[in-house]
């Protein structure tokens, strides 16, 4: 037997070319200028691996403008790039424009980055840009995202890479809408392939590009070697459709899946001894909250103060949801601008909540319509609890509970959801105390069943104060006169609990989506 | 087939209509007042359900279902598109139906009392009792996650095809049994058969080509309205299993009002079932040379 012997030359050489190895690696260059957020894409040279995730229904489009789809906007992440992304804290950061300033108060003016292009070789520029925001506001296509641009008054290309876009009214949340509902989408590609057509086969300028598509089952990309933020870690990404709860859960334990994006309550205790899987849970936008109108007994703000301390609110979190669950004391969510940590919510007392309504002449309680609105986890044993806890205090509330949300959606476009309703709000993923205040406390919009003509103003002042500082100030303001008046009943939030493969490496950002090109990665 | 299934569309249109604006779903829910009565007008649902409905069976008439409100693509592609996947389902389901029920009932009718009729009596108790639903969650649970045997769910091998086929040929599977089974032993005590056996034909000729023929023909009758069945099943299954078929598509666009495609997939399914009934006629004819003749 002739035993190999390395030789001293051969070892050399090997040494060699590993020194010489480590030398070029470390002599690579960084990411690219502009990479948004921490966790850029740009780990490995060569992206490689594949992550499969799941989702409830099947995306009604890929077009990003032409949907209200909770899935379709999870995906649309990957494909497309807004002027304004998000960060990890869903923070604006710079996107498709380098950076941006107010002009004046009615006018944002974008500077577009350079050399970037769609995934088809299509330049993107200025009137890319144009393009897009024009198309999201014609009227004919019935965009259902469309309104949200209605004080977008018009959009100038002053140069190839300079856009202006100007508002009827002064809008300092723009940057903000656009980094959710603002993607940028190829002029060229339309003009030749047809909205239809480009519906079916994306093109944009995200992360990852378009590979093919089995409707009701699956959605394949692949990264997108020249994206401006640098390749994507992962090769591939796989959206699947699964409506199932249980098929998903089961897909999970099998392998099939690596992410499961809405688990049920009752199944988070069945991972527990998967050793291959975990739950990563955290607090997300969606909130309940209660409506009150004043009418009848709830024109006294005794009996409204009343009912505010007839609730157990933390003792929903703890008991209803596990501890899955966070309060939210005065209508705005923990995770976005302007939450007010300094303003308490009501404390549990009956005691208190029977001596007010005595004191405001209900001292036998009184009956009251509940709507209640199914969208939050557990929403129609939240409640039922709350009907309980009211009548411990002498409240008799009737509830309807509507699973279906067009019902409720009908109910309130026909103004009849008062005299009390239990609604809930996911802020479209914009995370900025506005989105919810105004829609719902502003006399004369939608939602309201009180008018306070002081709230209104400070409604108004702080949608069009471009300072930050101050409008801190002025929803800090708010959150108090809304906890004092008050004029509903701030409640809770449900964790969202995602079933992940210990593999993956990923924590939800509190925007119930996913992001795999800036927050996931593959364990090797 | 025009009376059944203008009636259908019919039906359709108004228990549709029953369920509320469908711009609720398609819209997001603080959309403006202003902006919702743009987006109805533009879609005609401002108009008055009569001139609606009208406006809808002329398009009818001209092969033309409309453009889905949600996927905004033609309504009746959204359906022939998923239609194969259904098809192939129900297919695999009837012939695995058939395939256990025919032979099993055959033997169960001509050996009464035995042990094969009292297998087939059990099988038609417990597919009868047993939910669709829980039957492919617990066949999922035993042979894809614990066994590693067959696919969770999906389409695209033989193997995904096989739990969600089995699943729903139980939906079929006791009432076939059951009539194959009655039919066999109604037809053994017919006189044609007495005189077959007193001529001393084998017990085998006798069953197979005397009664075999004229058991079939209730079955067949049954088994078009089974077919009934197993599109109603395939729409659980086919959620359940996440198989791309119509069933799981009608019940997407249902959630989001989305007309059109409820509507198409309606009318589909109604034509596909007088089609069908009328196939079995012609099987009928086929079979019994008296219905030929008359």
């Amino acid at each position: 037997m002739t035993t190999r012997v390395w030789s001293t030359s051969r070892a050399t050489f090997v040494w060699a070319l590993a020194a010489l190895a480590l030398i070029v690696s470390s002599c690579s260059p960084g990411p690219a200028s502009g990479t948004p957020g921490p966790a850029s894409g740009t780990g490995p040279t060569k992206p490689s691996g594949q992550i499969s995730i799941a989702l409830q229904s099947d995306p009604v489009t890929l077009d990003p403008q032409m949907h209200a789809d909770r899935q379709a906007s999870i995906i649309e992440l990957h494909l497309f790039d807004s002027l304004v992304n998000k960060d990890r804290k869903n923070q604006p950061v710079p996107g498709l424009a380098e950076s941006w300033r107010s002009v004046d108060p009615t006018t944002w003016e974008f500077k577009l980055r350079k050399s970037v292009k769609f995934h088809n070789g299509e330049p993107f520029n200025a009137a890319a840009v144009k393009f897009s925001y024009e198309r999201i506001k014609e009227p004919a296509r019935k965009a259902p995202l469309g309104f949200y641009f209605d004080p977008v008054e018009r959009i100038e290309a002053v140069d190839d890479f300079t856009v202006r876009i100007v508002t009827n009214a002064p809008f300092p949340l723009l940057p903000l809408n656009l980094s959710t509902r603002g993607f940028i989408v190829p002029p060229k590609y339309i003009g030749e392939v047809g909205d239809e057509q480009f519906a079916r086969k994306p093109v944009g300028t995200g992360p990852y590009r378009y590979v093919e598509r089995v409707k009701d089952q699956r959605l394949v990309l692949e990264a997108n070697l020249d994206y401006w933020g640098g390749a994507p870690a992962i090769e591939r990404v796989i959206f699947r459709t699964i409506p199932e709860a249980s098929t998903r859960l089961n897909e999970l334990r099998t392998g099939g899946i690596d992410v499961n994006m809405v688990m049920l309550p009752d199944q988070v205790p069945l991972l527990k001894d998967e050793p291959n899987l975990r739950v990563a849970s955290s607090p997300i936008l969606r909130f309940a909250y209660i409506l009150l109108a004043a009418e009848g007994p709830l024109a006294s703000k005794k009996v409204r103060q009343a009912m505010n301390h007839a609730l157990p609110i933390d003792t929903y979190v703890k008991e209803l949801y596990g501890g899955q669950a966070f309060r939210v004391p005065a209508f705005v969510n923990p995770l976005v601008f302007g939450y007010d940590e300094s303003v308490k919510g009501y404390a549990y007392d009956p005691a208190k909540a029977k001596t007010l309504l005595a004191e405001a002449g209900f001292p036998n309680g009184f009956d009251i319509t509940f709507h209640a609105e199914g969208r939050i986890v557990l929403a129609k044993e939240l409640s039922q609890a709350i009907v309980q806890d009211f009548a411990k205090v002498g409240i008799k509330a009737t509830l309807n509970y509507y699973p279906d949300p067009g019902a409720v959606t009908q109910l309130i476009r026909a103004k009849k959801h008062g005299p009390m309703l239990m609604y809930s709000w996911g802020y479209g993923n914009v995370f900025d105390a506005d989105n919810l205040l105004y829609p719902n406390f502003r006399c004369g919009q939608l939602y309201p069943l009180i008018c306070d003509p002081e709230l209104d103003k400070l409604l108004d002042e702080e949608r069009t104060t471009f300072d930050q500082n101050k409008r801190k100030q002025l929803l800090s303001s708010i959150q108090m006169k809304l906890v004092d008046e008050p004029l509903g009943i701030s409640l809770l939030g449900a964790n969202v609990a995602v079933g992940v493969s210990k593999r993956v490496i990923w924590e939800p950002t509190g925007d119930d989506s996913i992001n795999v090109f800036r927050d996931v990665r593959l364990k090797s | 087939m025009g009376f059944v299934l203008a009636g259908t569309a019919a039906l359709a249109f108004v228990v549709l209509n029953l369920t509320g604006d469908p711009t609720t779903v398609l819209l997001p829910p603080d959309a403006p007042p202003e902006y919702v009565d743009r987006v109805r007008r533009e879609m005609g649902l401002d108009q008055p359900l009569w001139m609606q409905f009208l406006l809808f069976v002329s398009n009818l008439i001209r092969g033309d279902f409309g453009y889905s409100f949600a996927h905004s693509e033609p309504a009746l592609q959204i359906v022939l598109e998923r239609l194969p996947a259904t098809y192939e389902l129900l297919a695999a389901s009837l012939l695995l139906a058939v395939l256990v029920s025919l032979p099993l009932g055959l033997v169960a009718g001509v050996h009464r009392d035995s042990a094969w009729e009292r297998l087939a009596q059990g099988i038609e108790l417990v597919g009868q009792a047993v939910p669709g639903f829980w039957l492919g969650i617990v066949l999922v649970l035993l042979l894809s996650v614990h066994l590693s045997l067959l696919p969770v769910s999906g389409r695209g091998t033989p193997a995904h095809l096989v739990l969600p086929s089995v699943t729903l040929a139980v939906f079929v599977v006791p009432a076939l049994l059951r009539t194959m089974r009655a039919s066999v032993e109604e037809v053994l005590g017919r006189d044609f058969v007495r005189t077959a056996r007193a001529k001393g034909l084998p017990e085998r000729v006798v069953v197979s080509r005397h009664v075999l023929k004229n058991a079939l023909v209730p079955v067949i009758s049954v088994g078009a309205f089974q077919v009934g069945i197993l599109i109603g099943g395939a729409v659980v299954i086919e959620t359940v299993f996440s198989w791309p078929g119509v069933g799981r598509a009608m019940v997407q666009a249902i959630y989001q009002r989305d007309f059109p495609v409820v509507q198409a997939g309606v009318l589909v399914f109604a034509f596909q079932m007088v089609a069908l009934n009328a196939v079995a006629d012609i099987c009928h004819a086929v079979i019994d040379p008296r219905v030929r003749a008359a």
